[in-house]
């Protein structure tokens, strides 16, 4: 009862605003829902204050589709735009100069269209979620086992999971079939550790691991109000194990949870209490939708739609204006009647205005948004099913999590790269070490001094490398996990016999350092064989179990005291065989060097800055021997802390930092990771692309630049900066500005010595710069000199950060945004210490590495080596920013082309809004005969071969900074459209001008005629127009072009042969088309008008490509002459070859080698030769 | 979602030329060198055709005889002056001398042409109830609303509808044109100067015992004289909607500047080589007023070619097209000379179209 009144009052304060949210407010639950009987006060016990099991990922239902779905689309300005048009045209009435149709019947087909993608969608997210929700499962209710189906879980209920089935909510574990309540997970689909991870319950509830066991079950949960962090969990559980007994309460921990997604493994059956249920468990608070990004071209898109709406209102004023004019001189003519709806003078001039805003409303392209979004979802799929970005080994392919950016990127200039797992393999090699002051390297699987090159043998170890390498095998938190079923027999596992061994058993670490260290000391004959734990009598315990030189010793582990990243070490306290207790420690030599009184600290310090130098990974080894009072007295300070609520954390930190001091120092490690296939040839190419690359890590200084230079980050001859160190702004700022002045001297010098030469040989022989920059100065900048910073960056070819934290790298990446040009950035990752830049950058790329999902899941694009970013931003990022920049041009010249004629028009009928084109020819226009040719160009239009573009990274310059969208590129899309709108309106006019007859029966055309005169131009145009554009003609270009102006011929002959009155009348277009076919004149005026329009265009295109041309232009024109010669030389082979065979038997010796040149080239080109051909 | 992920299937995906992009394709690179044949081509065939279509427009012989201002026989007035109102217009006959300086060989059409007149005045084109033209007797709830306000008039408390209704039926071109050759008069056919579709297909007449009968519950237009079963006295077929001036008045210009059809000489007795050389007389009778938007009525003569009437309009656009072809085939040339062996400087980068 008290809880409930807690509960109530604390609602009523929050309902009215006294009290505010807490932060960590927890919340209490039942197991089982009930309460021990012998308790005190009865406790209410609600189950349904909270959500049920259902995980919804879909956004409709079938109720809500049609209205909700509806109303997402109208949002959309397009659609509202063209819904306004409607009514506009439904409210005139019969002032309407086009039919209503015109603008509803596209309107209605691009939002079925829309629907139907969007409603197939979330019909398989419904699928989905069904196949999850109504997944049975297995849950206690009145004491019986019964299923249901996952979606009826409710908090409070004890769900049994069998091995291999994954957690249907986040349970706290009570118990399993293992006596000590321990089960193996593994959490692959939440984070994507593959290995195992032990879990446990509280020894307490272990023992209840039956039905009937769990018959007498009392307790309660008490336990945070739901997080999305995946690795903390705060709660308490209070059991009443009998009435005699006090109510027992454990902390419960991260190690007690099993989280919806993760995955039993290795152990028959757990019982566990459901706490957080739905969308409140741990994975669905994760899966929140990401902020939409949007790509340049689809700004510009909307510049370009403001543009046109402007000219729309200005067409439309400029007629309203001319119209009353015109009647102001001459009146109405008396044949036209009087208009029979007499509207004050007012009304008449808005209705005037919206007539012709209804007439030339057209301008604005309705399926332009339709076909944009159709491309990109197409094209997302086609990149995910690129092979070249697909990786055998892992069974990865890449992944486009949005379909919005793929035009962005071929806009990229900043890359801001990760280093471990994203430059390297993240695959840890053991190298060197250094023991005691003394150096040793691994050769060939030995132990060897690199001084004397002589090897440590198993039998006769030193001491000092035997401790070292113990210390090893005993400070980790690796897990070993058999390949046989049973989880829990030791691993047996004689020493030299690795091979064999390898197959039973493995080594599974969450960090790739600590398990490369630990097969390390496994072949120089240390091996851990395994944690087991001992539940009974007086050696209960964990125990970690290493074989030394093939002598099984146990050691009792007593603590753990975890990895973190700001402590940068981690601690086992270990009760050795010999009952001394001893402190291992490894990590950062930074954070242990500092607290290390005894040991090799300088000769270690030395070695460490060596291995750093040739690029290894350091960690240092150290030791602290207790005694049995100080252990005693750190236990009940460690019990102590673990077991508050309140601000546990700081506590423990507190007690660990109390602990973690006064070590002595054993040694370091050298581990090696290495880099991946094709990354230093990734980063030349961006580099030539006029990409800059930097790199982000939060590896140390030396590492860091190692790999950078290992990656040809950092090249020879560049002149490297460092801004390292700096403890002040004002030193930081004075730092800069050095550096800035030794750059701008650089160049002076240089400019001296280069005396107008061309540009290239300017670019090849200017002094590059590199920039180093560690977290701590990037601090200082970041809080000012943020525009010293910059312009340093800027004259930098390469820049460095290392040391950064996570939310630095997203702040660096933030502040290249807002520099003045605001360029577009590209941020690629895998750990989740990258997902903050990745999510910042304007596009996101994860890679699918060892370190987890997280950076995959936030970002935009994944895959899984480095090195297909080339192919991403060299390939498809150039294909898909031409495709959709040229989709977008081409939407908007082809209603230019299309409706100017209307305007035009109206200068000749008297203002009076009468409409050039058919109502049909309105309606279907964007959607039937236009739409097909553009779509398909934006999915296989390929303006250069994908061979070349890899070959030729500055081809990617081309397309930089937009350019496909630029101010030339649209005056050459708008004037050509306003061009071939002239032809095709005043060519026509003339024809028809005072008419004589076009007929060779001398009957007239009337204005039915005239529009569907201009309209087959316009069609046959505009469709030539993309012809023209196409680079790349696939056998579905062909159908969709020449087919796009086929349909329009059927439809209008169709069209124009039938009369009906439904749902467009039709009757004033009867037998016009087929006597406007019949007419040669017609024919002839056809020919003669397509000419025209496309001269300037051919000619336009031709001169520029001579005169200025593009970067892939050049290269084009270059494969073609290449292409001529080497026809011409073949041509001039094979005549040789039959001359020869001609004159005589024997071909003549001096041809061979001819011969044998010209194949070697063909190989090379034999593909583009039969495309070509 | 579970059943995919435990499929630990090969994702790899599919190596077929569709999925990667490869789908054989013809890449044409167009460049002055590849295209300049095309050019010469379009312009060499281009000039000819233009020369040819030219030389055919300007063998139609056309005769233009603007009568606006003639002048009523036997009085000072122009007819102009007196049928000024249209809705009540006065009777006007005029005649107009003009001559033939050569023969007309060939068929001789006759039509009649207004300027200044917007039949494609968007309240016109729609004014007109084409189910109405098709036999559809229609009520005042069926008649286009469109037909305003020449839509019909209630009569003794009914509404009877105008047969047919709307603007451009009551504009009706209402002047009759005659040709005499000296004292001969030509004979003039006003049949066969619509569409056949029009004629079949489009305009029916209702049904009715009689013609008469058919349009027993309309009334005639506002400013017609006749009614619409009586618009040829001289052939009961030419009557109603079926009338075919009627017909081709009804298919509305697309221009103010407009001629159209009205009759063909008849070549079968008297004129069977077309039209003499010699003085020719249009006598009209004046029904029809365009002072009042500033228009103007011709009487035009021509003969005929396979492609229609005399336009010039399409052998000079031949002509200039294929001119500039062979002008932007010269500057290719010269530029697949200048350009076409040596690469450009790759410092001359530009943006490319």
């Amino acid at each position: 009862m008290q809880n409930f009144a807690r509960r109530s009052i604390r609602r009523i304060g929050r309902s009215v605003g006294l009290e505010a949210i807490p932060p960590g407010e927890s919340r209490t639950i039942y197991v089982a829902n009930r309460q021990a009987p012998w308790a005190g006060t009865e406790v209410y016990i609600a189950p349904e204050e909270y959500p049920d099991n259902t995980i919804t990922s879909s956004k409709y239902t079938a109720w809500n589709f049609i209205p909700k779905n509806l109303f997402e689309q109208f949002r959309r300005i397009a659609n509202f735009y063209f819904l306004c048009v409607g009514i506009i045209q439904l409210s005139l009435g019969d002032d309407t100069p086009v039919s209503p149709v015109t603008s509803i019947m596209p309107l209605v087909f691009v939002v079925f269209v829309t629907a139907i993608k969007q409603g197939y969608e979330d019909w398989l997210r419904h699928k989905a979620d069904n196949e999850v929700n109504k997944s049975p499962v297995h849950v206690i209710r009145q004491d019986e086992l019964v299923e249901i189906m996952s979606q009826d879980i409710r908090v409070g209920d004890i769900v049994k999971v069998h091995s291999d089935e994954s957690f249907p909510c986040d349970l706290v574990m009570l118990s399993s079939d293992d006596p000590e309540g321990n089960c193996h997970i593994t959490t692959a689909s939440l984070d994507g550790e593959t290995n195992l991870k032990i879990h446990s319950s509280v020894p307490d509830t272990a023992h209840y691991n039956t039905i009937p066991e769990l018959k007498g079950l009392y307790a309660s949960v008490e336990c945070q109000e739901p997080e999305p962090d995946l690795y903390r969990f705060v709660g308490r559980i209070n059991i009443w194990k009998s009435p005699n007994e006090p109510v027992a309460v454990k902390t419960l921990g991260p190690e007690n949870i099993l989280l919806r997604g993760a995955r039993l493994k290795n152990t028959p059956y757990i019982y566990g209490v459901a706490v957080h249920t739905g969308q409140e468990t741990k994975m669905a608070l994760n899966s929140h939708t990401k902020l939409g990004k949007r790509s340049v071209i689809e700004k510009s898109m909307n510049t370009y739609l403001l543009f046109y709406l402007f000219v729309l209102v200005a067409e439309t004023s400029l007629c309203t204006g001319l119209k009353y004019w015109y009647i102001s001189r001459v009146g109405e003519p008396w044949y036209v009647g009087e208009d029979p709806s007499k509207r004050p003078i007012f009304l008449e001039g808005l209705v005037d205005f919206l007539a012709f805003l209804v007439l030339f409303n057209y301008v604005i392209p309705i399926s332009l948004y339709v076909t944009v979004e159709f491309q990109k979802f197409l094209g997302s799929i086609f990149i995910s099913w690129d092979i070249e970005m697909y990786d055998e080994k892992n069974n990865l392919k890449a992944q486009a999590n949005t379909s919005d950016l793929n035009e962005e990127l071929g806009q990229i200039e900043y890359v801001f790269t990760d280093k471990t797992g994203t430059l390297t393999e993240n695959e840890m090699c053991f190298r060197q070490c250094s023991i005691g002051g003394a150096q040793f390297e691994e050769y060939h699987g030995n132990l060897v001094h690199m001084s004397s090159r002589v090897p440590v043998s198993t039998a006769n170890m030193e001491a000092a490398v035997e401790e070292f390498l113990v210390a090893i095998a005993l400070c980790h938190t690796v897990h070993v996990h058999s390949n046989n079923s049973s989880a829990n027999s030791t691993p047996v596992k004689a020493n030299g016999m690795s091979m064999d061994s390898a197959a039973s058993f493995e080594y599974q670490a969450s960090s790739p350092d600590e398990k490369a260290l630990v097969e390390a000391a496994d072949r120089f004959g240390i091996t851990f064989l395994g944690q087991t734990r001992i539940t009974e009598g007086k050696s209960a315990g964990d125990f970690l179990k290493i074989s030394v030189r093939g002598e099984e010793k146990e050691y009792e582990l007593l603590h753990i005291l975890e990895f973190d990243p700001t402590r940068k070490r981690m601690s086992a306290i270990i009760k050795l065989p010999n009952g001394n207790i001893r402190l291992y420690t490894k990590g950062a030599e930074s954070a242990l060097l500092p607290l290390c009184l005894t040991g090799e600290r300088d000769k270690t310090l030395y070695h460490v800055n060596q291995f750093a130098e040739i690029g290894l990974r350091t960690l240092v080894y150290c030791i602290k021997e207790l005694n049995e009072e100080q252990y005693a007295d750190i236990k009940s300070k460690m019990t102590e802390a673990r077991n508050a609520l309140q601000d546990r954390e700081e506590k423990v930190n507190a007690v660990i930092t109390y602990i973690e001091k006064d070590f002595h120092l054993l040694g370091a490690t050298g581990v090696e990771d290495k880099l991946q296939d094709g990354v230093s040839d990734t980063i030349q190419a961006l580099r030539l692309a006029g990409v800059k690359v930097w790199v982000l890590t939060g590896d140390k200084q030396e590492t860091a630049v190692n790999i950078s230079h290992s990656c040809t980050h950092f090249q020879r001859g560049m002149n490297e900066l460092y801004l390292v160190q700096q403890r002040t702004m004002e030193q930081c700022a004075e730092t800069i500005l050095q550096h800035l002045k030794s750059i701008s001297q650089s160049r002076y010098q240089h400019s001296t010595t280069v005396t107008g030469n061309t540009r290239r040989i300017q670019e090849d022989h200017v002094t590059t710069h590199a920039l180093v920059v560690d977290g701590m100065s990037l601090a200082h900048i970041l809080t000012d000199h943020r525009d010293l910073f910059m312009e340093l960056c800027q004259n930098c070819t390469a820049v460095l950060c290392c040391r950064m934290s996570p939310l630095q790298k997203a702040e660096v990446v933030k502040l290249m945004k807002a520099s003045p040009e605001h360029p577009v950035t590209l941020a690629i990752g895998d750990g989740a210490n990258d997902c903050s830049m990745i999510q910042e950058a304007h596009v996101g790329v994860g890679i699918m590495g060892k370190e987890g999902r997280q950076a995959v899941r936030a970002s935009d694009f994944a895959f899984a080596r480095f090195q297909f970013l080339k192919k991403l931003l060299l390939v498809h990022g150039h294909y898909y920013y031409i495709r959709l920049a040229t989709l977008v041009q081409y939407f908007f010249y082809k209603n230019v082309a299309f409706i100017s004629p209307q305007l035009l028009f109206q200068f000749y009928n008297g203002y009076s809004q009468t409409t050039l084109y058919d109502t049909a020819f309105l309606t279907f226009y964007n959607i039937f005969f236009t739409s097909l040719p553009i779509l398909l160009y934006g999915l296989f239009e390929q303006n250069i071969k994908k061979v070349d573009l890899m070959k030729n990274p500055e081809l990617y310059k081309d397309i930089a900074k937009n350019r496909r969208l630029d101010i030339f590129h649209f005056l050459y899309w708008t004037i050509l459209g306003i061009w071939h709108a002239l032809v095709n309106y005043y060519g026509p006019m003339y024809l028809f001008w005072d008419a004589p007859s076009l007929m060779p029966d001398q009957t007239m055309f009337g204005n039915f005629g005239l529009g569907t005169f201009i309209f087959t131009a316009v069609v046959i145009v505009v469709n030539l127009k993309m012809a023209v554009e196409t680079n790349y003609w696939t056998w579905l270009n062909h159908f969709a072009i020449w087919g796009s102006i086929i349909v329009y011929f059927l439809f209008t002959l169709v069209y124009s042969a039938i009369m009906f009155g439904w749902p467009i009348d039709n009757k004033p277009m009867y037998w016009v088309f087929l006597q406007l076919l019949s007419s040669p004149t017609v024919w002839l005026a056809l020919l003669v008008l397509v000419t025209a329009c496309m001269v300037p265009d051919i000619f336009i295109k031709v001169i520029f490509k001579h005169i200025r041309p593009s970067r892939v232009q050049h290269k084009q024109m270059k494969m073609k002459n290449k292409l001529q010669q080497l026809k011409t030389s073949i041509s001039t082979v094979s005549e040789q070859m039959l001359l020869s065979v001609q004159s005589s038997r024997a071909p003549s010796r001096a041809t061979t080698p001819n011969i044998e040149g010209v194949r070697y080239v063909t190989r090379s080109e034999t593909a583009e030769l039969v495309t070509t051909l | 979602m579970s059943a995919e992920g435990t499929r630990s299937g090969d994702k790899k995906p599919r190596d077929t030329a569709f999925k990667q992009q490869r789908l054989p394709a013809w890449q044409p690179i167009m460049t002055a060198g590849t295209v300049l044949p095309a050019f010469y081509g379009v312009g060499l065939l281009f000039i000819p055709i233009g020369i040819g279509l030219l030389v055919t427009s300007n063998n139609v012989q056309e005769i233009v005889v603007d009568y606006t201002n003639c002048k009523q026989a036997g009085a000072n007035l122009t007819c102009a002056e007196v049928v000024q109102n249209v809705s009540s217009p006065g009777t006007c006959m005029c005649q107009v001398d003009f001559t033939i300086s050569s023969d007309i060989a060939g068929s001789v059409y006759m039509y009649y042409g207004l300027t200044n007149f917007f039949q494609n005045h968007r309240r016109y084109v729609k004014s007109r109830d084409d189910d109405q033209l098709l036999g559809v007797k229609q009520s005042r709830s069926t008649l286009n609303t469109d037909c305003k306000p020449y839509d019909g008039e209630t009569v003794n408390g009914t509404f009877m509808p105008y047969a047919p209704c709307g603007a451009i039926a009551n504009s009706l071109f209402s002047d009759t044109l005659t040709l005499s050759y000296g004292s001969t008069p030509v004979g003039l056919i006003n049949t066969g100067i619509a569409w056949w579709t029009d004629k079949n297909v489009k305009f029916r007449n209702p049904t009715g015992s009689s013609l008469q009968d058919a349009f027993s519950d309309t009334l005639k237009p506002k400013y017609w004289q006749n009614p619409v079963y009586e618009l040829d006295s001289n052939n009961p077929d030419n009557n109603g909607y079926l009338n075919e001036d009627l017909i081709v008045w009804m298919r509305t210009a697309a221009f103010p500047t407009f001629r159209k059809l009205y009759r063909r000489v008849n070549h079968t007795d008297t004129f069977q080589d077309g039209l003499p050389a010699g003085n020719y007389t249009l006598t009209v009778d004046y029904k029809y007023p365009v002072t009042a938007f500033d228009g103007t009525k011709r009487m035009i003569l021509s003969t005929v070619s396979w492609l229609g009437g005399k336009n010039s309009f399409l052998g000079i656009a031949y002509i200039v097209v294929g001119c500039i072809c062979l002008v932007v085939g010269l500057v290719f040339t010269i530029i697949h000379i200048k350009y076409g062996k040596k690469q450009p400087d790759m410092t001359d980068l530009g943006t490319g179209m």
